[in-house]
């Protein structure tokens, strides 16, 4: 096992193009993008090379924690998600990124701006798509993201090169209560691309949307990834964050109770090794792969039965449930404290 | 602070929200009320009226009280009263129940005959209406006739300070009641315009987006902007469709803009206590209504104490008040001065209240 953290860096920065220093701390070494390799990416506090760097950030309402002094950092490009329940204190810790809510107590930065400090420059940096879809439905398109172009102060070609980028130009003089669902997306994430953020926050992205409209999506954020563009991803979509975080971070009751690479997380929960096996006659088998005494899969692959083999690795849900004690799904009491934070 | 990110915002509001029927209904209800005041009521009042008080208790009063309506019935409409005592006829007149009371000695029209030229002692109030100035110039006509010699008495003319003016019939009914269309109109915007405006950025979350574009400031300096661009625009299309005279240009804008910038800050909190355009417009009337009523209530003579002072508190009542000496070429209630004070103290409170909230919120 490695431990890999991100080096300062120059010039144009790529998905997985860093400078790592590798801390050997197991036995298999390999680059992130191996699908053999566990690798443990240290939270970095005070990293200067670190697009997102949160030390012990809280925000407290009255007795009700909903951040409690959580510590962690993204590298320059990366995509990196935070999970867990309603009211774990996800959306929280991105209203205290985004410099619309001021900590309790810690400190966090973005791009190398203290977001509290340093909320005008911060602000330059970053931008948000957020959960619900804040458009403004009597304008058009168009002019919804012109708003905001004028507000960053950008020249008024970029308006029409984002309406190319995110496939809605044909649209782009409708109105925008006249949009589906997915249009609307991606016009959000077209709005929040409008001042070219290093960092982008992303909550909630694909909530609601067709799984066309969703992969699509998925694939613009790789490929900002790709371009140096640090993601911060909120969802509660497993299947997403496995899909698309280099690392995730687990919160329960405002707290990070696990951070890593999702391999090397679902890897901690300890389970047994299993595979599925698919035979021959259509019939369907868990074997254990590590039990010396359960021998069928050497048995079925000696005899030519075995039509399909697939790892029985547990998901990022299952390695929630086991670190937290309870569902992904679960809402907490503190809800709707972090929904009107 | 941008100027140039305020701009922007006031502009998307200034084109989005006009578009919203609730926003556009608020607008062009009061201006209608304008036009249909306008068109209800004359331009001038078609006999002109006067309430004359004579003073005396002597045979020469009442010849004087009987003879003075006829004599002058193609010209005014006069209903006499008899008061015994100046004091109490002069206290009618400041407080506007008589545009002139005539004091008439006993052995007037004696001494009038004999060519002694006795006085005849006249009072009005600060600002004649031509009603009284029609009484000055025709009464000393009655008493020549009656003491049947030409130029036979000194007449006396003295002003009391009116108690209570009478805007009504300084500016006339007509310009009255657009006058008060044009403070609810302000009113309409102020506190359910912009309030609609902004509860509707709060409850679909534009306002949280915005926020990451702008401070905190901008976003309110463009708020409170459509207020007053829509305060102006409105107040403009209403004076011009009604054809009021405005007298005092200067005036009667400090007015309009002193009430609005003094009720949009209100309007903003409620947006914060709604927090949803439609529970405004179903409830934000319940609190405008109050401040309305001073806008109908300034002009109207012999109000109870706590009715005028509620009219000299609130902004609207302060408002209507420097409108209609503004549409006027003199004062009636001149007191500029204060209603400035007022309109600063409200607008220092909405908005401080206004920030004080946002404060408390961490936003």
């Amino acid at each position: 096992m490695v431990g890999l953290t991100p080096l300062p860096r120059s010039g144009s920065p790529s998905t997985f193009d860093h400078s790592w220093r590798v801390d050997v701390v197991g036995t298999v070494a390999a680059m992130p993008d191996d699908v053999r390799v566990a690798v443990q990416d240290r939270p970095s506090p005070d990293d200067p090379g670190a697009a997102v760097d949160v030390v012990d950030l809280a925000k407290h309402y009255g007795d009700v924690r909903a951040v409690d002094g959580i510590t962690f950092s993204a590298a320059p490009g990366e995509v990196f998600g935070l999970l867990g329940h309603n009211g774990a204190g996800k959306t929280t810790t991105i209203r205290m990124l985004t410099g619309r809510t001021p900590p309790t107590a810690g400190r966090a930065s973005v791009d190398g701006h203290d977001v509290v400090a340093d909320r005008e420059a911060a602000r330059s940096s970053l931008n948000l798509v957020f959960e619900d879809q804040n458009l403004y439905p009597r304008l058009t398109g168009r002019d919804n993201l012109k708003l905001f172009s004028d507000l960053y102060g950008m020249p008024p070609a970029r308006v029409d090169e984002l309406l190319e980028r995110v496939a809605i130009a044909h649209a782009a003089d409708r109105k925008v209560k006249t949009y589906s669902t997915g249009m609307k997306q991606r016009l959000l994430l077209a709005r929040a691309l409008v001042n070219d953020p290093k960092v982008l926050f992303l909550d909630e992205p694909t909530r609601g949307l067709d799984p066309a409209s969703a992969r699509n999506l998925r694939d613009i954020v790789r490929e900002l990834s790709g371009a140096g563009t640090t993601v911060v991803l909120t969802t509660h979509d497993m299947t997403e964050a496995d899909e698309l975080c280099r690392r995730v971070a687990f919160l329960s009751e405002g707290r990070i109770i696990a951070l890593d690479t999702p391999r090397e997380l679902k890897l901690q929960v300890g389970r047994a090794r299993r595979a599925r096996v698919l035979l021959e006659d259509r019939s369907e088998h868990v074997v254990a792969i590590d039990d010396p005494a359960d021998d069928r899969l050497a048995r079925w692959l000696d005899g030519g039965r075995v039509l399909t083999v697939h790892s029985d690795e547990p998901t990022l849900a299952d390695v929630f449930v086991a670190l937290s004690g309870r569902s992904l799904d679960a809402d907490h009491p503190d809800d709707e404290q972090e929904a009107g934070a | 602070m941008s100027l140039s990110r305020i701009w922007t915002i006031l502009r998307k509001d200034l084109v989005d929200a006009i578009r919203d029927g609730r926003v556009l209904a608020v607008i062009l209800i009061p201006i209608g009320l304008g036009l249909m005041y306008g068109a209800i009521y004359p331009d001038e009042e078609p006999r002109p009226t006067a309430d004359v008080v004579i003073v005396g208790t002597g045979a020469d009063a009442q010849r004087v009280a009987d003879a003075f309506p006829r004599d002058v019935r193609r010209a005014l409409d006069v209903t006499v009263e008899r008061d015994a005592d100046e004091r109490r006829a002069r206290e009618t007149v400041a407080d506007d129940d008589a545009d002139v009371a005539v004091v008439v000695p006993d052995g007037l029209l004696d001494r009038a005959a004999a060519g002694r030229a006795p006085p005849l002692t006249m009072v009005v109030g600060s600002s004649p209406s031509p009603a009284a100035q029609a009484v000055l110039s025709l009464l000393p006509t009655t008493v020549e006739r009656l003491a049947e010699r030409p130029a036979t008495v000194d007449v006396r003319t003295t002003q009391v300070t009116a108690t209570n003016p009478a805007a009504i019939d300084a500016v006339g009914l007509r310009t009255y009641f657009v006058l008060a269309a044009i403070v609810m109109l302000i009113g309409f915007v102020g506190m359910l315009v912009v309030p609609i405006i902004l509860a509707e950025e709060i409850e679909k979350r534009t306002l949280e987006a915005l926020l990451l574009a702008a401070r905190g400031p901008e976003v309110m300096a463009a708020k409170v902007g459509v207020g007053l661009v829509y305060s102006a625009v409105a107040t403009v299309i209403t004076v011009l469709l009604t054809g009021i005279a405005v007298e005092r240009p200067a005036l009667f804008v400090l007015g309009v803009a002193g009430t609005a910038l003094s009720v949009v800050g209100l309007g903003l909190v409620l947006a914060y206590l709604f927090r949803s355009a439609d529970k405004l417009n179903t409830w934000g009337w319940v609190v405008l209504m109050p401040f309305l009523a001073p806008a109908f209530l300034a002009g109207v003579p012999g109000l109870p104490g706590w009715a005028d002072a509620l009219v000299q508190v609130l902004p609207t009542g302060q408002g209507m008040r420097m409108m209609i000496d503004g549409a006027l070429s003199t004062d009636v209630f001149g007191d500029a001065g204060i209603a400035l004070a007022l309109f600063v103290a409200w607008a220092v409170a909405g908005l401080g209240l206004l920030g004080w909230i946002l404060q408390r919120r961490g936003t």
